[in-house]
């Protein structure tokens, strides 16, 4: 797949957009104006992603999404309830599309050029790219499930949510094994690896292939400033 | 040479846990390696390697609890390459395991770029370079922790059972280059490779708790303890013109087939193309290849836990979903805790037997024969808790019980003997299923002996 222009921009100025863009989602406008803000991201995600693999980050906060718009509407009526969902849409995409465009090492180099020290931001860099090993180990742990039935068994028709989803928990269980079994040993890896022992460097450090002043003006200032008037112009 | 590592009458004791009562894992253990010396310590699974490599390396008991006592002294830094090579890579790109402690160590940059460079084309994994640490096969990955020791370049290397998973030519590349770095080098493994001969200085055997020392590879005395010990695998290695015919030995009744199929991973240049393939009931194949050459990933699309781009995988001369060939199908994986997750390994032996709904009294006789069969130690103890080689064990012992018509067994000879790895072989062979086996292995001598055909992916 031809890597989209997320791909190339600045991580910096990236990790910025997207706070703003999360706090933009959390002010006091109606939906259409949320609606109006989701777009461009859900755009950007299409075409980053293509249209399959984007809409299926969302399937993970589904059950949110079904337990707000069932319940919401009762207590703080259906504007309300459309206004949460769509910043729960808004802000899973947002932090998905940073996530997958932005490489675990530079992420690291951003949060150190904010000053953060180098041991949090290694465990901040660790924890979020352990995810993507935690959902390669989840395929893992089913393939490894779904071969513990046989003929005899009795089969799951694709519509009985429950035993579906009683068929899910020996996997979720299996990972979380996995996980946590791994985080002493993470450790002995890091150790070995000599982590803290000295002043650390950067082999590649962060590189514009356009130069910071012209992504600034070529996408970051236009889009604060729409979302800008979008909030601002609110009543 | 003047020794660099001195272990003086160490002794040592995991914590007991429910279930699990511990014991001492070695006692009064003394040795010592000379500088620059390659040094091989065979130990049957279960005795103790890992936990005494981490002991060398400092982690055990600093991470795991326990008891030690004796002393230790290292004139050196050590690296290490563990076991399970999946608990070692966490970076997003092969370059990056290799850089990573470089720069934790504050070094400038250009000394980081050259020595990459130079840890990747000495153990000649240039090309894996910017690939992804999770995508690489289990050989590949070993030769990448290889590269990291290169770059990071300590004194003393401890590689715990890493070379059994590599292709017979990268095994020998690796020796060769491991012999001329100059290094000290520890291998601790639990089967006696032909090519360690060639290189190995000193030779340890432990037996009894103790270990006894040998310093002639070829010496009558080092081969009966190597045989006594279980140590090897008896019978010649098969020659070209053995391998040739097994490979051209006709299948008569095949239960499954494979026809012109083509496979290919998305955002990867990896494919796979197999003409014909066959496996047939009662019958034993071995597909031998080098390491990253698509064994493993036949093997998922047999199981039909990966579905081909083209082509077709017929069961019983039928073309049958990927569910059917699921539950038609054990795997063995090679790493054996993606399916374990109940608390105790009887609860695991029994979890497969009360899907399919059979009465209590059956699956208690059913798994009293497993744990008989695949000498499962601590029944009521938590998977979790047993070492590699009994939870490989129980993982086989699981897929005997669910009597399947066909059993992959993928490079799981890691962590347990020739001689268990032989009998969980044997074990599925007699099981009233009388089931196609397939066995992805290295071992060319195994296959030879276990095998009744040979499917070759590339050289060997």
């Amino acid at each position: 797949m031809r890597k989209s222009f997320l791909y190339q921009a600045d991580s910096r100025l990236k990790l910025i957009l997207m706070l703003i863009y999360t706090a933009a989602f959390f002010c006091p406008i109606s939906a259409i104006r949320y609606g109006l803000l989701l777009a461009p991201v859900v755009a950007a995600g299409f075409i980053t992603c293509g249209w399959k693999p984007f809409l299926s980050v969302f399937k993970l906060i589904l059950p949110l999404l079904i337990l707000t718009a069932s319940v919401t509407p009762f207590f703080s009526g259906i504007h309300e309830t459309v206004r949460i969902i769509l910043r729960f849409i808004g802000i899973t995409a947002l932090f998905f599309l940073y996530f997958k465009t932005t490489d675990p090492d530079e992420f690291i180099q951003t949060l150190r050029f904010f000053g953060m020290p180098y041991r949090l931001a290694l465990v901040i860099s660790i924890s979020t790219s352990y995810i993507p090993l935690l959902l390669d180990t989840y395929h893992d742990a089913e393939a490894a499930h779904k071969l513990r039935y046989t003929e005899s068994c009795p089969a799951v028709s694709r519509w009985n949510f429950i035993a579906r989803f009683r068929s899910i928990l020996p996997v979720l269980a299996s990972v979380l094994i996995q996980a946590i079994k791994n985080i002493p040993i993470l450790a002995m890896a890091l150790e070995i690896r000599g982590v803290g022992k000295a002043k650390p460097t950067v082999f590649r450090p962060i590189q514009c292939k356009t130069p910071l002043y012209k992504q600034f003006l070529l996408y970051f200032i236009p889009i604060v400033v729409i979302i800008l008037i979008l909030v601002t112009y609110a009543a | 040479m003047p020794a660099i590592l001195s272990v003086k009458n160490i002794s040592f004791q995991y914590p007991s846990y429910p279930g699990l009562e511990s014991r001492a894992l070695f006692k009064d253990l003394s040795f010592s390696l000379e500088k620059g010396s390659m040094t091989l310590l065979l130990a049957l699974p279960g005795a103790g390697k890992t936990t005494l490599s981490r002991i060398l390396t400092g982690l055990v008991p600093a991470y795991t609890g326990g008891e030690l006592t004796g002393e230790i002294e290292n004139k050196g830094s050590t690296g290490i390459v563990f076991q399970n090579p999946d608990e070692q890579l966490f970076c997003s790109t092969a370059e990056k395991e290799v850089v990573f402690p470089l720069e934790a160590a504050g070094l400038p940059r250009e000394e980081i770029g050259r020595r990459a460079d130079l840890a990747f084309q000495k153990t000649g994994i240039e090309y894996l370079r910017f690939k992804k640490p999770v995508h690489l096969s289990g050989g590949e990955k070993r030769r990448l922790l290889i590269s990291v020791l290169c770059a990071t370049d300590p004194d003393l290397w401890i590689l715990d059972e890493t070379l059994e998973e590599i292709d017979i030519r990268g095994r020998e590349e690796i020796l060769s280059f491991l012999r001329t770095s100059g290094k000290t080098i520890l291998i601790l493994t639990a089967k006696m490779l032909d090519v360690y001969k060639k290189y190995a200085d000193s030779f340890f055997v432990y037996e009894g708790g103790s270990l006894r020392q040998f310093t002639d590879g070829s010496s009558r005395e080092f081969e009966d303890a190597v045989r006594a010990g279980g140590f090897c695998l008896e019978g010649a290695m098969p020659d070209e013109a053995t391998i040739k015919a097994m490979e051209a030995a006709a299948l008569q009744n095949p239960v499954l087939k494979v026809e012109d199929m083509h496979f290919s991973y998305p955002d990867s240049d990896f494919s796979l193309n197999i003409e014909n393939f066959a496996l047939e009931q009662g019958k034993t194949t071995a597909v031998i290849g080098t390491n990253g050459c698509g064994k493993s990933t036949l093997s998922h699309i047999i199981a039909g836990l990966l579905e081909p781009s083209s082509g077709k995988v017929m069961l019983e001369g039928k073309e049958v979903s990927a569910e059917k060939l699921n539950r038609n199908c054990s795997y063995l994986f090679q790493n054996p805790d993606y399916q374990l997750f109940l608390p105790t390994a009887r609860a695991e032996l029994e979890y497969g037997l009360k899907l399919q709904k059979l009465p209590q009294d059956q699956i208690d006789e059913k798994v009293k024969e497993a744990i008989k069969v695949f000498g499962i130690e601590h029944p009521e103890a938590p998977p979790v808790l047993m070492s590699y080689g009994q939870r490989k064990k129980l993982q086989a012992a699981i897929y005997w019980l669910l009597e399947k018509k066909i059993v992959i067994i993928d490079e799981a000879d890691s962590g347990i003997s020739s001689l268990e790895y032989r009998q969980i072989i044997d074990a599925f062979r007699q099981s009233t299923a009388d089931p196609a086996i397939l066995i992805i292995t290295h071992d060319i001598q195994l296959a030879a002996l276990e095998a009744d055909n040979i499917f070759r992916m590339g050289a060997l």
